[in-house]
């Protein structure tokens, strides 16, 4: 079933803030070739984004299949990069929903904020395979 | 560190072509950092189970290559200001031989404040895998 129109605009914010360690960034940098250090790769504001959407799209008043997602599309918008020990918010809006052949497709956007200042914007669009014929 | 100069760009200068090798134990390694442990990119069969052709990479490990392949030739991990790409096919990644993605890529336009826009390919087995990848690169003057 299409989710519903309603969840538009949706906003979800993380329970606690997640402090960045050493260890998740210097796993990050080895996983991806890049050598040992405090700042962040590119990408590394994914480790928190995704949980998150995991976390809003599998919650009981939207119910998706996480198991059926395929990841269509990623950006990001950096504002400054971020750093072991940086106290992240994660605020997860539902920014578009479409229903096209039976998939829900929905893009979220999230913002990882300290103390209010935007450090990391992202979307992400998701797609929902709807069940077999 | 010391970043790729905004004067030398024109539209049109290309980025080196280069190329990552995707190992089954780098998707392990990658699954581990970041949190992504759906088993498609861990468990042959489950992949095959799915409908998919056998075990593939995460989106985001390529994209995260396409990160290193942009920001190793700007000079700086942190020289974005914005990223973004579409999965278009999967990297399949065999059992027995790495997956090899290659990377081409261009400047496509300048923009003020000494940002330069670039546009990438990627390329596996003879398949385009990300689409519209593209980033805005803050060089040095």
């Amino acid at each position: 079933m299409a989710l519903s129109a309603e969840f538009l605009g949706r906003t979800y914010r993380a329970d606690a803030a997640h402090i960045v360690s050493a260890d998740e960034v210097r796993a990050f940098l080895h996983a991806i070739g890049e050598p040992s250090g405090d700042i962040a790769p590119p990408t590394f504001a994914i480790k928190l984004a995704l949980a998150e959407s995991e976390s809003v799209m599998k919650s009981p008043e939207l119910g998706l299949d996480w198991s059926r997602v395929v990841h269509g599309d990623q950006r990001f918008e950096y504002h400054r990069p971020i750093r072991v020990g940086d106290a992240l918010d994660c605020e997860t809006v539902i920014d578009a929903i479409k229903s096209v052949a039976g998939n829900d497709i929905i893009t979220t956007r999230c913002d990882l904020t300290t103390n209010s200042e935007l450090i990391v914007r992202s979307w992400a669009v998701l797609f929902f395979r709807g069940p077999e014929k | 560190m010391s970043r790729i100069s905004y004067s030398s760009l024109t539209v049109g200068s290309a980025l080196p072509e280069r190329s990552f090798q995707i190992t089954r134990a780098d998707l392990k390694t990658y699954a581990d950092a970041s949190g992504d442990q759906n088993p498609i990119h861990q468990d042959e069969a489950f992949a095959i189970s799915v409908g998919l052709p056998n075990l593939i990479a995460h989106g985001m490990y390529t994209m995260a290559l396409a990160g290193k392949y942009i920001t190793d030739w700007a000079g700086e991990l942190t020289a974005l200001a914005e990223f973004g790409v579409r999965f278009t096919k999967p990297v399949i990644v065999p059992a027995d031989v790495p997956a090899t993605v290659i990377f081409t890529g261009s400047v496509t336009e300048l923009l003020p404040g000494n940002r330069a826009k670039v546009e990438i390919l990627a390329m596996s087995d003879g398949v385009k895998v990300l689409g519209q990848a593209r980033a805005v690169v803050v060089c040095d003057e």
